[in-house]
């Protein structure tokens, strides 16, 4: 798999404005509201797709539909596909990722547009932490249909979590499923969107990495930089013993949920674990960089 | 006492929770207090264990099953002990909640499950035996095992071959066949699936005719964390439940408000007495001497690090001798320890340690001239000072803050109580008694010095709130921040260091709040304003009501607001709030009210106190901005209760308000 990386302060300036079929979300953010806008322009079709992970059931344009029904959405191996990753959850983005791949679309386009600044409460001192109410509800962890195994004691798990703002979302994993501290990596966005705010991430996780033990390792990568988080993944992957079974969270910034979506696809054998949240509306405030990313089968 | 023997101390604390220790938790277990209650020796019933987070409820399961039951460090395992065997699942539910939809419906998903649940007992059983087998019992060895012929399941399972190792390689096939068509239910043919308990039984039947000495066992199963099953699978497992009887009898464990249903696949539903035992073990906790009990895990865990204590280790594992644990002999000298340990004040100590204390003593007479100017009376804080009278002298400054009081008055009364004669200091009006705690609070806000209050093995228990791993985390902060070397060979933790790790864990504690659950950002929210107000009301200069941090809803909850019921549900499930009937009644005539009251933990990070004392009637208006307001209509309240209460809210020290402005990243 090969990711090439576009980045604009503008859309106007991208490398490519047209596709055939786009997959959106809902929008929550005037980030997301731009980004969908700008893709109903660029493509000839735009379809949206939201999850339910209550029901594990999806719909397409507002209608119930069945997993077979997107995966056939996605299965004109000719066409040209554009995924508007600001906008789509990372369940949808990781069953388009990998509809996609089983349709044989060996090339795809996937966007995403940077936040300038999150919603963020002043940091409470004496506790030493950012805290970002992201998130107003969150699930319980579940798979992602195609992609869930049983955490199972007798196979040895190597888990990865690549983790953001919330690091209440890496101790409440370790509450809910039985996970095996010593083999969790984790996985910082380092450089961040913007200077600094790696410390948000550093800041609001350490402390759970502490209390829970977690010792299996620590990795960065650039927070908006998928190929970089992909070749992590499969390095890891490349290093798997016979009785292992490697688990995958993405927790942290879209693009590494971009990874992980396309690793997935391409590991079957992988496993998927989220917790997905509800986005709290305008969680996010302006708009930063354009990203256009191009996935390409080799 | 040298750097070594701290640091191995230190250690005795790193696990605070079950999951940590591992599946086998004998060496560090100890009976509760309450274990006779559970009457496990009995059991034909099966039993459902409520308890909140850190309460101990997964230490329980797992004391009970085989892993520990049989652990090759358990010297001695007779006949008895095997005519019970445990078998532990903690239900994975990032697989099982992705069990649904998809084109298939809930009876065919429950069907899907209940064969899950058969694979998973069947292996579970298989395990048990190799954990008998390994055991310090010798009537069944690994031959006994490899002797073992399962042709009897071949009901169930043609192709499954006879011998232990093999069927058990079967099931693990089957498990991973299972997890293959799950992911995708409708593209791939559905393997034929087992009926749960009935497959579990014959393969138990199987066991017990074939090993004579495990002829009459029943095997027990528990099921952790059942509340986070989706509801089709709780009605599977209350199915099993209702049908429980030996040789397998299911038995789950749940935080509370946890059980989404009591319905079974059937039209019957299961119901407490006929079909369950209940057995809530933070009441069970509550009522059977926390203190004691935790004293003895603190003196087990800190043995383990070959430190030396005076009590007797079996005495504590041996649940036929948990009677001798009521003496009160006993207990005094099992809390005689720990209490040296971890001292505390007395209020006296305290107040006379104020009053040596530059910073806070000049705070207090500058508190006290305030009062005073405010009645332009021309008497001295001195005067209301006095090293052998140090609790009335903190309370000066709330009684001379009192509009209705006048200078010369408190003083009269203070002179009264220095000579000896009655005073309104004391008795009956109590000046001293019911102030002090709320005074002294107020003068230690302001510094970010953790106040000595919240020091001393009782007030941790207290703030514990029969939580284990509170009290567990509250010892090991407390070890931790203690010098590297001490004087002598015993360890006391010194009452700042105490008081500091007190507010160090309160401080992780509220933290955690946020993965509370589905909630978990709200409730987290809410802990933050409602502490935040009551920590305004411990700053009233006047102490007129002091000590509040406990609340009650005014107008009470419609029961039609499922909103508000649903977030009290959550937030009683995860022992933030914890709900109490109305202990004093105002108005005879009206019905009781729900006393709210926010966990003792969160008390030191607050500044506030942790005993329950006086109550806060909250509208409903205020307690929904509380709950979901934004962070505008959040700051605009507890701006409002500031000046109510005649507190200056800006120069509030951080993190109060300050927590609750939008920054921008």
């Amino acid at each position: 798999m090969r990711i090439s990386m576009y980045s604009e302060q503008e859309e106007m300036a991208l490398p490519r404005r047209h596709w055939d079929l786009a997959l959106v979300g809902v929008p929550i953010d005037a980030r997301g509201t731009r980004a969908r806008e700008f893709v109903r322009q660029s493509s000839t079709r735009t379809v949206e797709v939201l999850f339910d992970a209550t029901t594990v059931e999806l719909s397409i344009d507002k209608v119930g539909a069945s997993l077979e029904d997107m995966e056939a959405l996605l299965g004109n191996a000719n066409a040209s596909i554009l995924l508007e990753t600001t906008t789509l959850g990372f369940a949808e983005l990781a069953l388009a990722c990998r509809f996609l791949r089983s349709a044989g679309v060996l090339d795809f386009w996937m966007l995403y547009v940077e936040p300038k600044e999150y919603f963020a409460q002043r940091s409470v001192d004496f506790l030493h932490e950012r805290i970002f109410d992201l998130s107003d509800e969150v699930l319980n962890y579940s798979g992602i249909p195609g992609a869930t195994f049983v955490l199972e004691e007798d196979v040895n798990q190597r888990i990865v979590f690549l983790v953001g703002y919330e690091g209440q979302r890496l101790d409440q994993a370790f509450e809910q499923l039985p996970l095996s501290p010593g083999r969790t990596l984790i996985v910082f966005g380092v450089p961040a969107f913007r200077p600094g705010w790696e410390m948000n991430s550093f800041a609001n996780n350490v402390g759970f990495m502490r209390e829970r033990n977690i010792s299996g390792g620590v990795s960065f990568c650039g927070a908006n930089n998928p190929a970089a988080a992909l070749s992590i993944l499969e390095g890891l992957r490349g290093e798997l013993g016979l009785t292992e079974r490697m688990f995958v969270v993405p927790v942290g910034t879209k693009p590494h949920g971009i990874a992980t979506a396309l690793f997935s696809a391409a590991n079957p054998d992988v496993g998927v674990i989220y917790d997905h949240p509800k986005r709290r509306q305008g969680s996010s405030q302006e708009i930063g960089n354009w990203h256009l990313y191009r996935a390409r089968t080799k | 006492m040298n750097t070594d023997s701290i640091d191995r101390l230190q250690s005795a604390f790193t696990q605070n929770r079950a999951e940590e220790i591992g599946y086998d938790v004998w060496e560090h277990f100890v009976i509760p207090l309450f274990f006779s209650r559970l009457d496990l020796e009995s059991a034909k019933k099966p039993r459902i264990f409520i308890g909140g987070r850190g309460c101990g409820k997964t230490m329980l399961l797992r004391y009970l099953s085989h892993q520990s039951a049989f652990s090759p460090k358990r010297k001695s395992v007779g006949d008895d002990d095997v005519q019970r065997i445990g078998l532990y699942w903690k239900a994975d539910t990032q697989f099982a909640n992705t069990m649904n939809g998809r084109g298939l419906s809930e009876e065919e998903w429950s069907s899907a499950f209940d064969h899950f649940v058969a694979i998973t007992l069947g292996l579970e059983i298989l395990v048990s035996l190799q954990s008998v087998a390994n055991s310090n019992y010798h009537q069944v060895t690994g031959k006994t095992i490899s002797d073992l012929n399962f042709q009897s399941i071949h009901g169930y399972l043609p192709e499954a071959p006879s011998s232990f190792a093999e069927l058990y390689s079967l099931l693990r096939r089957k498990s991973q066949e299972f997890q293959v068509w799950a992911n995708s239910p409708k593209r791939l043919q559905a393997p034929s699936f087992l009926p749960g308990k009935t497959f579990a039984l014959e393969l138990i039947q199987s066991i017990r005719t074939q090993v004579p000495c495990l002829a009459t066992t029943t095997f027990f199963v528990f099921i952790d964390e059942y509340e986070n099953l989706r509801e089709y699978q709780q009605r599977v497992i209350n199915t099993h439940i209702k049908h429980s009887e030996s040789p397998l009898i299911f038995n789950i464990a749940i935080k509370r408000n946890g059980i989404k249903t009591n319905a079974t696949v059937g039209e019957e539903s299961i119901t407490d007495i006929a079909d369950y035992r209940m057995h809530d073990i933070d009441s069970y906790l509550e009522e059977s001497s926390f203190e004691v009990f935790a004293a003895e895990v603190l003196l087990l865990r800190m043995s383990m690090t070959g430190q030396q204590y005076s009590f007797d280790v079996d005495r504590i594992k041996n649940p036929t001798r948990i009677n001798e644990r009521f003496d009160s002999a006993y207990q005094d000298v099992v809390l005689r320890q720990v209490r040296s340990m971890f001292p505390g004040l007395s209020h006296q100590e305290i107040a006379l340690a104020v009053l040596k204390d530059n910073p806070l003593r000049k705070r207090l007479e500058r508190e006290i001239g305030e009062g005073l100017k405010q009645k332009r009376s021309t008497l001295k804080p001195s005067a209301f000072i006095s090293l052998a009278h140090p609790e009335a002298s903190i309370v000066c400054a709330a009684l001379l803050a009192r509009p209705k009081l006048s200078a010369d008055e408190v003083h009269e009364e203070f002179q009264n109580l220095k000579r000896g004669m009655p005073s309104r200091f004391d008795d009956p009006t109590d000046w001293t008694h019911n102030n002090f705690v709320g005074s002294l609070l107020k003068l230690y806000a302001p510094y970010g010095r953790p106040c000595p209050l919240y020091a001393g093995f009782e007030t941790f228990i207290q703030l514990a709130h029969s939580n284990m791993r509170h009290l567990l985390e509250l010892c090991h902060k407390s070890l931790k921040l203690m010098p590297q070397t001490t004087p002598g060979d015993s360890i006391v933790v010194s009452v700042d260091v105490q008081a500091e790790a007190a507010r160090q864990a309160s401080a992780g504690f509220l933290g955690e709040i946020r993965t509370f659950g589905r909630l978990g950002n709200r409730l987290y929210g809410f802990v933050l304003t409602l502490g935040s107000l009551f920590a305004f009301a411990h700053r009233r200069p006047t102490q007129s009501e002091p000590e509040i941090n406990h609340f009650a809803i005014r107008e009470g909850i419609e029961t039609t607001d499922t909103e508000l019921a649903d977030f009290f549900r959550e937030a009683t499930k995860w022992s933030v709030l914890f709900e109490e009937t109305e202990t004093k009644l105002k108005d005879p005539g009206r019905p009781a009210a729900i006393d709210w009251i926010l966990n003792p933990i969160y008390a030191p990070y607050f500044n506030i106190s942790h005993r329950k004392k006086r109550k806060l009637s909250l509208p409903l208006t205020d307690l929904k901005v509380l709950i979901s307001g934004g962070a505008d209509a959040r700051t605009a309240l507890l701006k409002r209760y500031a000046k109510q209460w005649d507190v200056d809210a800006d120069a509030v020290e951080q993190p109060l308000l300050f927590v609750l402005e939008d920054n921008r990243a």
